[in-house]
């Protein structure tokens, strides 16, 4: 199809000498003042290659046409050539300050003008494709870029399947139903959100409770290298059995270090790699299997010790009853079960009812 | 269509009356046929668009609005008979008008009058000789 120019002058013999000229390249429409060349812009039924645009005429003049066409951003769009018999240079700088492509004196030359207009169309359709060029690119980026987000996503929900995999599968070996799991990653997040709150020094943010709360699954990883005789014992262990059942936070600590391809960062790594080998360590120094002391012991580590406790006194073991939340909170308190930080423990004691309501939900305590 | 016109139309096997060209008609005038010839590249295109100027009425509008002394108006129209005396390579009419414009430019009120009076005679001028090509 013939792109269309539209001759905007006043003078029919000058519109009309503008057509011969262009006439076998280019649909011709004409108007005679500004108001009527608006109007035709406006209505959008032609898409116009370019503008002749004389500058005096009655109704409205070539400056409110080009002011108009400036304000709706049309300039870069459409290229302006104006056609004039205004000889000041300051007419020509005006309107090549208003965006004009081209200023072209009367009397014209016809092969110039024909060149002028040739030129300034392809220019702009050029530009104009690019532009669209542009414009779908940025959006198909964006379409990419969403759909990685979602991939991302995907894959954290994946690892985060796969770590509850492998608790889960010691939990069995524990002859234990795999709740155990699902309540330590529930009291941590409890304890962890408080400690936000609370202790804005711990600068733990929802990332990384998310991470320290997907971790926790793995804490007793490690027991799938303790022997069933130790593992399932009802009664009370030997030295050397506890010493044996003591190495499950130091072969878990090793198991993660050896399993590559799961982890989708550095921080998911070394999180699971504290909360294996430190999560019996104890905030006076007398825990395993390092002996760590106060802040020596990650972060992570103390938020699941604590959860992990809790949950060992809350629930039925092959070789204990299941204490009452409010015998387990007690016990916690009075450091019976060995010593942890202050400022966890008051997290702990404000997190006391949504704790009891957790376990009384996952079914190991009954509702007070 | 007028009868002026009519001639201009007549398919070239046709025989023409007229002995006058477009060429003579526009040395007649005291206008350059040559540079609008080098600008449209055609006699016959040169013709036509020569004959139209007879339909323009911007001159009229002109005179009206000199006489009324509406100077703004004066100013926009002799500039508009300015750009059509150009583009037609009307040149004794081009000086003329250029001169006025000039002197009217910002809606100057026209001090000297012989401006005006060459912008008419020079119009009347290119008019009758365009006149007698047509009929000729």
């Amino acid at each position: 199809m013939r792109k269309t120019i539209l001759i905007v002058d006043d003078v029919e013999i000058n519109r009309a000498m503008l057509a011969v000229l262009l006439r076998d390249e280019y649909e011709i429409a004409r108007v005679e003042n500004g108001l009527e060349a608006i109007k035709l812009i406006e209505q959008g039924n032609v898409e116009l290659a370019a503008i002749l645009l004389d500058l005096i005429m009655p109704v409205m003049d070539g400056y409110e046409v080009l002011r108009y066409m400036d304000e709706r951003g049309l300039m870069n769009k459409i290229p302006v050539l104006v056609i004039s018999a205004e000889s000041s240079s300051a007419a020509e700088g005006e309107c090549l300050d208003m965006g004009v492509t081209d200023f072209i004196r009367k009397p014209f030359d016809g092969k110039i003008v024909r060149k002028r207009v040739g030129n300034a169309v392809e220019l702009f359709s050029y530009k104009n494709q690019l532009e669209e060029k542009v414009i779908m690119q940025t959006e198909a980026l964006r379409r990419q870029n969403d759909m990685l987000i979602e991939q991302a996503k995907k894959l954290k929900e994946k690892n985060e399947e796969i770590i509850d995999v492998m608790g889960t599968v010691v939990e069995y070996r524990n002859l234990e139903s795999g709740q155990h799991i699902k309540r330590v990653k529930g009291f941590t997040r409890i304890i962890a959100e408080r400690a936000a709150a609370d202790y804005p020094e711990y600068e733990l943010t929802p990332q990384k409770i998310d991470l320290i709360t997907a971790a926790s699954a793995m804490h007793d990883i490690g027991k799938i290298g303790v022997m069933d005789s130790v593992l399932l014992k009802p009664g009370r262990l030997t030295k050397e059995e506890f010493e044996h059942m003591k190495t499950h936070t130091v072969v878990g600590g090793e198991l993660v270090n050896h399993i590559k391809g799961i982890w989708d960062d550095e921080a998911y790594k070394r999180v699971c790699y504290e909360i294996c080998r430190s999560h019996h360590e104890r905030y006076d120094g007398r825990g395993y299997p390092d002996g760590l002391a106060g802040e020596e012991i990650p972060l992570s580590a103390q938020l699941v010790s604590i959860a992990d406790v809790y949950d060992a006194l809350v629930s039925e073991r092959v070789y204990k009853k299941a204490y009452t939340p409010d015998e387990a909170y007690d016990m916690i308190l009075r450091g019976e079960c060995g010593k942890f930080s202050p400022k966890l423990l008051d997290c702990f004691r404000k997190s006391r009812m949504q704790m009891e309501k957790l376990a009384v939900e996952l079914g190991i305590a009954e509702e007070k | 269509m007028g009868s002026k016109n009519a001639l201009i139309f007549v398919p070239h096997f046709c025989e023409r009356r007229s002995t006058m060209t477009i060429r003579e008609c526009y040395d007649m005038m005291e206008a350059d046929y040559n540079s609008i010839y080098e600008r449209f590249g055609g006699e016959e295109l040169v013709g036509r668009f020569a004959v139209k100027f007879l339909k323009d009425n911007t001159y009229d509008r002109l005179c009206d609005a000199v006489a009324s002394g509406d100077w703004m108006l004066s100013f926009r129209l002799v500039h508009t008979l300015k750009g059509i005396a150009a583009n037609l390579s009307f040149t004794r009419l081009e000086t003329a008008t250029d001169a006025m414009t000039e002197a009217l430019r910002g809606g100057k009120e026209l001090i000297n009058e012989d401006l005006f009076e060459e912008v008419k005679a020079s119009y009347t001028e290119t008019v009758r000789c365009l006149l007698e090509y047509t009929k000729a």
